[in-house]
């Protein structure tokens, strides 16, 4: 099984989780970085259907990626308390 | 300070900070929008005079940073390091402190001076959060004043801070991200390779800061215009590809620290009314309900308020304008008059018939945009629109096609990517205005009895079948497949400000009369005189020597009548002129009601379908071809999507007639 890290895909609705880093191509990386998804920038997951676009809540601003797109952020889930 | 002193300020920001509210606020109506040349990017100019200053207030577009990943940020750096205004204000948005520092960031490596104009307080407060603007500001180095702007608080103290570091820029010392040791020497290098080489505007320092960061546009620079240089900074760059996230990371670690000084969070838990809302906004079936009601509305609304008063237009001002100007005219020459009356005042009286319509259309937009509903609807068609390898704003686009395209195409502004937008303008004319859909609503009960409903039905669908085909064949080969990437910021929503909606509307509507209005009257102008030419009749005019020299293709259509193959032309001035046309050709001073009928026994059924289909596909009016080219600036891409519709058009006519054939309606 990989490691601790996991697509933003597969966290919840109402979870956090800590970017790690970033799969695929530059052009979505720069994009990300630029918007606060730096290396340890928390994100809590604010909608996450199955499918379609996952909104997250990050440094305070609600953004939307596609799936594909979100597929390509790996992140470590935080356990809440 | 001495008297009438001129001064250029720049207002840069990023997106949904009330940018925007701040230049109306300070210009109200002296604005004007110019173009970069060779550009679609607009940047807007405004006027202002505060104590003894002119001011003139350049508002940049709204910007994540300032690398060139898109025309927009190239537009704004260029203007902030080759036009060198004297002072840069940057907006920021005090409910999202942090990742509207990061554009402080990028400001303070370009190493301007410039003020922070620290917006919607109210909304931070509101959300819980206690900024302390003195201690940040000391903690940036940066003069930081508080504004509300839509509340018009802030702004002349924010403008008074702006003039007094114009006046002291050495007061200007502030606090910037440390680049990473790691990367210090490497800066160095390039730094030393590039120096004596570069424009005077750029400092070495930002150049190779952003080589070192990958920036296309000084990476293209430096290998075009320096390839013995690149050669050696190449190299440099494999090693260290990476450096761009060390680079971003820093800065958000100064950023940090730096909020972390000055402000104080909220504790979790409470849930925000956005996201309250957003819970049906956003949902993925309740979301598209969500929409559908919305954009119902707008169509309701368009109907019951627009659609009188364009009638009361027509009737009240353009026809009895014509007929006392024809009645004033009445002695002169007969040429005279029919230009003047048919082709002037048809070509205006064509303008004003939009006007009304726009002005809804744009008032609605402007307030749905300004409340922040227009980013929950473009996420929510965004599934759909990536197999056109579009994103959800083209739908928005798209939709409004359903009234009229013209709003639909000047609505492609809120398009950000190039191509994007360009696709969508392309298959805009393919969705059904309702103009077409009042020519096939007059036409098809007298051909198709009862079968009219299906029929029209099924045309719309065949419309947006084509639709769908063109732009994923258009994206899959001429756009090589071409997806940027769908990330999207979703504001909180906010109450809607009627200053900025009234400019809105202004503003858009002011510029569709004068751009698209003048090339309106030229074409009808044209029309008129093709019709008239050469000997007063228009049985024997050009127009209807052209119809006649088409009949023989018309005949692969099922279009043998010279005129009905003229109407369809004159459908370019305006869709319902075919049916104008129509009734002028086919006149013995009928009445309308009859029309239909009459046109029906003269074509067969098979013939009547092929007409609906070019009619619904054919290309896109004049009004719409002037949008086009006032929204792409490109006369070859709007001659192209013409062309491009007429060929589809006349292919899905002959396709039709001849498929029908073969089941019987040709007879």
């Amino acid at each position: 099984m990989a490691g601790p890290y996991q697509p933003l895909t597969q966290i919840k609705k109402g979870c956090k989780a800590i970017v790690h880093h970033f799969t695929g191509g530059q052009a979505l990386s720069n994009r990300l970085l630029i918007l606060g998804f730096t290396k340890g920038a928390e994100v809590a997951v604010q909608q996450n259907p199955g499918f379609g676009p996952v909104i997250v809540l990050i440094r305070n601003s609600r953004i939307a990626l596609g799936r594909g797109e979100a597929r390509k952020v790996l992140v470590e889930e935080v356990n809440s308390e | 300070m001495c008297a009438n002193q001129k001064m250029t300020i720049a207002l840069l920001g990023q997106p949904n900070v009330g940018k925007s509210t701040v230049f109306n606020m300070l210009t109200g109506l002296n604005q004007h929008v110019g173009n970069w040349p060779g550009k679609t990017v607009e940047l807007k100019f405004g006027r202002l005079h505060l104590e003894d200053a002119d001011i003139n207030l350049v508002d940049l577009p709204g910007i994540y940073s300032l690398t060139a990943n898109s025309e927009e940020e190239r537009v704004a750096r260029d203007f902030i390091i080759h036009e060198q205004p004297d002072m840069v204000v940057v907006i920021v948005n005090a409910s999202s402190l942090e990742r509207n520092l990061y554009l402080v960031t990028e400001v303070l490596a370009l190493d301007v001076p410039f003020v922070i104009g620290l917006n919607m307080m109210d909304v931070a407060e509101q959300q819980g959060f206690d900024i302390d603007v003195n201690v940040l500001q000391a903690a940036l180095g940066v003069p930081v004043v508080p504004l509300v702007a839509t509340k018009n608080k802030g702004l002349k103290a924010l403008m008074k801070a702006a003039l007094d570091l114009a006046d002291n820029p050495q007061q200007f010392t502030p606090n910037r991200p440390k680049l990473s040791p790691k990367y210090c020497c490497v800066l160095k290098e390039i730094q030393a390779l590039i120096e004596g080489h570069i424009h005077l505007n750029y400092s070495p320092y930002w150049v190779s800061l952003k080589i070192l960061e990958g920036d296309r546009e000084m990476l293209e620079m430096v290998q075009q215009e320096h390839p013995g240089i690149w050669d050696q900074i190449q190299p440099i760059l494999l090693q260290h590809e990476d450096a761009i996230l060390d680079i971003t990371s820093g800065r958000y670690g100064w950023i940090e620290r730096m909020v972390r000084v000055g402000m104080f969070r909220p504790q979790r838990g409470s849930i925000a009314l956005t996201d309250r809302i957003d819970k049906f906004a956003t949902h993925p079936f309740w979301g598209i309900l969500v929409l559908l009601t919305v954009f119902g509305l707008v169509f309701f609304l368009t109907y019951r308020i627009a659609s009188p008063i364009v009638d009361w237009l027509q009737v009240r001002v353009v026809l009895s304008s014509a007929n006392w100007v024809a009645d004033l005219l009445s002695d002169s020459p007969a040429w005279f008059s029919g230009l003047i009356v048919d082709g002037l005042i048809g070509g205006a009286g064509t303008v004003m018939t939009f006007v009304p319509i726009l002005i809804l259309f744009f008032t609605i937009l402007g307030f749905l945009e300004d409340v922040g509903y227009l980013a929950r609807a473009a996420f929510v068609m965004d599934h759909l629109m990536h197999l056109m390898g579009l994103h959800g704003r083209s739908f928005l686009s798209m939709f409004i096609g359903f009234g009229c395209n013209v709003p639909a195409v000047m609505g492609t502004r809120i398009i950000e990517e190039k191509h994007a937008k360009w696709l969508t303008i392309l298959l805009i004319p393919l969705v059904p205005c309702t103009a077409r859909m009042a020519v096939i609503a007059f036409l098809a009960p007298a051909f198709f009895d009862y079968h009219a409903a299906l029929v029209t039905w099924l045309l719309v669908i065949l419309n947006i079948a084509i639709l769908v085909l063109l732009g994923i064949a258009t994206n899959h080969f001429i756009f090589k497949g071409v997806q940027s990437p769908f990330i999207m910021e979703i504001p909180l929503y906010h109450l809607p400000n009627t200053r900025t909606i009234g400019l809105y509307v202004w503003h858009n509507t002011l510029a569709f009369i004068k751009k698209a209005g003048g090339l309106i009257v030229v074409f009808s102008t044209i029309i008129w005189a093709l019709s008239w030419l050469p000997n007063g009749n228009i049985h024997s005019s050009f127009i209807a020597s052209f119809g006649r020299w088409l009949e023989p293709f018309g005949r692969l259509m099922g279009l043998t009548d010279w005129r009905i193959i003229v109407a369809l032309f004159s459908s370019f001035i305006a869709k319902e002129n075919t049916i104008a046309t129509l009734g002028v050709l086919f006149s013995m001073r009928e009445q309308s009601v009859t029309l239909p009928l009459r046109i029906a026994s003269t074509i067969t059924p098979a013939a009547a379908l092929s007409f609906l289909v070019i009619q619904m596909l054919f290309i896109p009016c004049v009004a719409t071809m002037a949008v086009i080219k006032q929204e792409t600036n490109s006369w070859k891409f709007t001659l192209f999507s013409v062309a491009l519709l007429l060929f589809i058009s006349l292919l899905a006519g002959v396709c039709v007639y001849q498929f029908a054939r073969l089941f019987g309606w040709g007879v």
